[in-house]
């Protein structure tokens, strides 16, 4: 689905729905904000984390920023690739930029999440 | 990004840069470009072609009377009597303790006259610093601002002369020219002087222009294809390059010798110099502190206040932390404050958030560049 379908959190992350397993990334916005990404410390498949824990950090050479869990749930598969090539959150955020899959544990999560009409609002009044 | 103040600062070339699309960010009161394409772009740019950076915001000071040579050896602790006209040296302002108030270069363009360009972030306090000095020295010398008066553009990159060469903005036999020499040249009835220096590790020079040619010079630079490059190209390609920046390598609790810059003091310079004894004294038996190079075996950036570790012992901080993209991985600048036994290159490691990344010692610079040998 085109990423207008997402769902967006307030910290920039985004998640697209395949059933109960997630697909998560970071938006457009953070990535130009971050810069060029050449560092990703990916968590390890079958880590159970809580909705706001720390999932990892991606690096550039200006900034370090958190990406957070949307939801309650367990890393199930992560992008090998990134570790190669970083920069795919720069170049393709949405698609090949992915950063874990997630199978949620509990559903109702995902209805506190926002529109993607509403994270673009909240983008540009101003972080 | 950083809150930009009402009363930031723009040079003369803030509208080019908008126009190029640039992401601004504040610079100690300054609107400056921090990158436009991007920063591993523009720093591959200079590395490998030609990149030009706006630094309009740096100072500039003039320095003249008939004891002007002898202020200025009474003030930095390079040795300026064997400088001839049009030739220049990088040094340091030092406190009386020998500290590091600023980097500067300072060209000789006169018998009795100088010309300092200093960082942006220090323009009040040198000049302050300067005219103290030249106030209470036993002779004829006067400092005057000319901060206002110049904007500057740095051209870097290995094919950076040349291309200069092709635009008719050098003169055909430039690359030939000493590092740090300055002249004066005329194109349309404009006046520009050129630097043979720079911040990059690569070959290039700096020119120096009133405010109001600035954009002549910019726009022609672009056209004939140099990189617009940002504060963040600037940072990764100075760090690479192994350069010091004031008020993180450098500061007024520092000292030249501390910061590896001995090879900058005038030791042979007849007569005193503010902050001669102290830095003598290290010289002559030891420092609390040294600044060293490392090189990380991890693609994650060191960071400035990481700590530095050997034999898994704190023995250091991390002063100016960052990623060579052209070795893909950390490298960092430090003091260390604990000289093991062993100068061995072994055994580092630099710890941030997260656990510790082994690192090698390495001295700078840590890549090799068109300017230098490694």
């Amino acid at each position: 689905m085109s990423h207008e379908k997402f769902k967006f959190t307030k910290s920039h992350e985004w998640i697209e729905t395949e059933g109960d397993v997630l697909r998560v990334g970071i938006s457009e916005h953070a990535q130009r904000v971050l810069g060029d990404i050449v560092f990703v410390e990916l968590p390890e498949v079958g880590t159970e984390l809580k909705k706001d824990d720390e999932l990892l950090v991606v690096e550039s050479p200006k900034a370090a920023a958190e990406v957070y869990m949307p939801v309650d749930g367990e890393i199930i598969e992560i992008n090998d690739a990134l570790d190669g090539t970083p920069d795919l959150i720069n170049s393709s955020p949405y698609e090949d930029g992915w950063i874990v899959k997630v199978k949620v544990s509990n559903a109702a999560d995902l209805d506190a999440l926002m529109s993607h009409d509403d994270y673009q609002k909240m983008v540009e009044e101003g972080d | 990004m950083s809150e930009l103040s009402t009363e930031s600062q723009r040079t003369s070339l803030y509208d080019q840069h908008a126009a190029l699309g640039a992401r601004f960010v504040d610079f100690f009161g300054w609107e400056m470009p921090l990158l436009y394409e991007g920063q591993l772009k523009e720093h591959e740019a200079v590395r490998h072609d030609a990149g030009i950076f706006d630094v309009s915001h740096m100072g500039q000071a003039r320095i003249v009377g008939k004891d002007a040579l002898a202020f200025v050896n009474w003030l930095v602790p390079g040795n300026f009597s064997a400088v001839t006209v049009g030739g220049a040296k990088y040094t340091m302002l030092c406190n009386a303790d020998g500290g590091v108030i600023d980097d500067l270069i300072i060209t000789r363009v006169g018998e009795s006259e100088f010309f300092a360009v200093i960082n942006a972030s220090r323009i009040d306090v040198d000049i302050a610093w300067m005219q103290k000095q030249a106030e209470a020295f036993d002779g004829e010398a006067e400092v005057s601002n000319e901060s206002d008066s110049w904007s500057m553009i740095a051209v870097q990159g290995p094919k950076s002369i040349q291309r200069l060469i092709d635009i008719g903005i050098l003169p055909g036999d430039y690359a030939g020219f000493r590092p740090f020499s300055l002249q004066a040249y005329q194109q349309e009835e404009k006046t520009y002087l050129v630097s043979k220096t720079g911040y990059t590790g690569e070959i290039g020079c700096e020119i120096l222009c009133p405010n109001a040619d600035a954009e002549y010079w910019w726009k022609q630079l672009i056209e004939n294809k140099f990189t617009p490059c940002g504060l963040a190209a600037r940072d990764s390609l100075r760090l690479e390059a192994g350069y010091c920046l004031y008020g993180q390598d450098l500061n007024e609790d520092t000292t030249p010798v501390e910061a590896g810059l001995s090879w900058t003091v005038g030791w042979k310079k007849e007569g005193d110099f503010l902050g001669k004894e102290t830095l003598v004294r290290q010289k002559k038996d030891s420092v609390e502190k040294q600044l060293v190079g490392f090189v990380s075996e991890s693609k994650r950036p060191i960071r400035p206040h990481d700590k530095i570790l050997f034999n898994d012992r704190e023995v250091g901080i991390v002063t100016s932390g960052g990623y060579s993209p052209e070795l893909k991985c950390g490298i960092a600048l430090g003091y260390v404050f604990a000289r093991p036994e062993s100068e061995t290159s072994e055994g580092w490691s630099i710890k941030g958030k997260g656990s510790a990344n082994p690192a090698k010692l390495s001295k700078p610079p840590f890549v090799s560049t068109s300017l230098g040998a490694k």
